[in-house]
């Protein structure tokens, strides 16, 4: 059984982590369970570690990103 | 609160327009032991050979064994922070400093962190790792690296792009010549960097005080890893320094490079080697121990016109113990470099300082890089100095010698005065001259033994008064014309009458 961490500011709504669910299942296998975190700072968007392997939607990277951007 | 119109307000708007949001992916691996500097990570496959990994914020290692199901790493910086189960990342990168000409007048460490205090800012970089220059990007070595050292400028002198080995016991000179060097190219265009390999902090402190206060940081850079710096690091300091003299040479620039000392970089390697579980071979040396070497010096080269005809020469420093330069580590070197200049214990501590044994001591690219006006003076030195060694047995038994045998014992002693010179006192390619012409013709033959090396400074100060012209000419053309031969043969002449 294959695990699925998602880390988020907050709480998922109903469907939305359904949705969220569905569309990992259809990626790694249907095989994954999937656990939601809640941590702060991510501060909004997502982290889903899977497999060894971050996807990282969060907003707290974008801003890192921006800032390392910005100071070039 | 800052005021958002105007410029700044475009520059900002225009920024945030150009960003996009993008995910970010990557893989990790998790740390399965860590200890002695050495960290495994199962997962993290399609690692890199010397890729740099990242065990959270700022601790960086390089993946030195990659294995089918994990990468094992020696990191840079103490192993207290890393935990089994820490999350580790590929950065894709392997070790690379930060270049720029902002590094003249700098300490840094072989990853580009500045260490005398002061930020530093680089946008350009470096792989420590890098090919040496092919075959066709060479030019023969034909320009002269003047150290200033008259025993060595004469009989081993260095030509740029050459590798020349200093060698010797502890305490025997080897990191004054070196740094006397460095010194001597304020007066050419020629750049250095000095990097130290596991010495002591206090030794590194001295080394750039020195360099300080004789002027030369201005075109010096300094790359340390000192003695308690993670063998990783240090192992990484002379590619590094290698990749900063490229930076400098790739531009047209001449560079000189010392490695001090390479006697420890052998040894941290091997830590690093036996850590890992390499097997080790002779000396407990792993079996890469020459190509440890030979690939850091074959980055030192003359570079052909269309490469920029810049540079890098290099003085790696060997230490051997109780002379003996058979062993492992030296015998590698030496069949590595283009010559060395082999520094005697017994020649230091009988005041004979640089404590050159001439006999032993080589350079291979020899003549060619000599300027014409010390080609002309110095050829006879070494046989008269092996001459002279020969004979000087039979003045320990006080034995009665014949007219020739005396004159040439003399000229023996006189020689070995004059080769004598003060550590931070480089002296100019006409002092020089002057002095071997002086010799030459016999000036100081009539003198006593410990009045030579007063009479030579009085001989250079007296040409510095009487023959700044003449001085000037040698010094920037590099000839001794016949009519300079003859103005300065009087000089000394008129020196001799007058003051001898």
């Amino acid at each position: 059984m294959r695990k699925a961490v998602i880390r988020a500011a907050a709480n998922f709504p109903g469907d939305l982590k359904t949705a969220l669910e569905n569309g990992l299942r259809e990626t790694f296998g249907s095989d994954l369970a999937c656990e939601f975190v809640i941590d702060d700072s991510v501060i909004g968007g997502f982290v889903v570690d899977v497999d060894r392997t971050v996807y990282d939607w969060s907003v707290a990277t974008q801003l890192k990103r921006l800032k390392k951007e910005l100071h070039k | 609160m800052a005021d958002l119109t105007g410029t700044k307000s475009e520059y900002l708007h225009e920024r945030l327009a150009r960003f996009t949001a993008q995910p970010v992916s990557y893989r990790y691996g998790t740390v399965s032991s860590v200890g002695d500097g050495v960290a495994r990570v199962s997962g993290l496959p399609g690692r890199l050979y010397g890729e740099l990994l990242e065990f959270g914020s700022g601790l960086f290692g390089m993946a030195l064994d990659l294995e089918e199901n994990g990468v094992g790493a020696v990191l840079f910086d103490s192993s207290d922070s890393v935990s089994v189960g820490d999350s580790v990342r590929g950065t894709g990168r392997v070790a690379e400093i930060p270049v720029g000409d902002e590094l003249l007048g700098r300490v840094i460490d072989p990853i580009g962190r500045p260490l005398d205090g002061l930020p530093l800012d680089l946008d350009d970089s470096l792989p420590a790792e890098r090919p040496a220059p092919a075959i066709i990007d060479r030019r023969p070595v034909d320009t002269p690296l003047e150290t200033g050292i008259l025993a060595i400028d004469s009989m081993i002198p260095i030509g740029r792009g050459q590798r020349e080995l200093i060698i010797g016991d502890r305490q025997t000179g080897k990191t004054t010549i070196a740094l006397d060097a460095i010194v001597n190219q304020k007066r050419t265009d020629v750049y250095c960097i000095y990097c130290a390999i596991g010495q002591k902090a206090s030794t590194i402190a001295y080394v750039e005080e020195t360099l300080r206060k004789a002027g030369a940081m201005e075109y010096s850079v300094i790359v340390a890893a000192t003695a308690s710096d993670s063998p990783a690091t240090q192992y990484l300091a002379p590619y590094c320094a290698c990749s900063v003299a490229e930076y400098f040479a790739e531009q047209g620039k001449d560079v000189l490079v010392v490695y001090d000392d390479l006697s420890k970089h052998a040894v941290a390697y091997r830590a690093m080697s036996l850590l890992l579980h390499h097997p080790p071979g002779r000396e407990a040396y792993p079996g890469d121990v020459f190509y440890l070497h030979s690939r850091l010096l074959e980055r030192s080269a003359a570079l052909s016109p269309e490469k920029g005809g810049g540079s890098i020469t290099a003085l790696p420093i060997v230490e051997t113990m109780g002379g003996d330069i058979s062993a492992y580590i030296p015998t590698n070197v030496i069949s590595i470099t283009d010559g060395q200049i082999f520094l005697e214990s017994e020649l230091f501590h009988s005041g004979i300082r640089p404590a050159v044994n001439t006999g032993l001591s080589v350079s291979r690219v020899g003549r060619s890089a000599q300027y014409e006006a010390m080609r002309k003076v110095s050829g006879t030195l070494r046989i008269e100095l092996s001459q002279y060694r020969e004979m000087a047995v039979f003045t320990r038994f006080g034995s009665d010698v014949d007219e020739a045998t005396h004159k040439l014992l003399r000229r023996g002693e006189v020689l070995t005065e004059l080769l004598k010179q003060n550590k931070g006192a480089p002296r100019t390619l006409f002092d020089q001259v002057a002095l071997l012409l002086a010799y030459k013709r016999g000036v100081f033959e009539s003198l006593d033994t410990k009045q030579v090396r007063p009479a030579a400074e009085k001989l250079t100060a007296y040409l510095r008064e009487t023959c700044a012209d003449l001085a000037d000419e040698v010094n920037s053309t590099g000839n001794l014309t016949d009519s300079a031969d003859a103005a300065l043969s009087a000089a000394i002449g008129r020196f001799q009458a007058e003051q001898l």
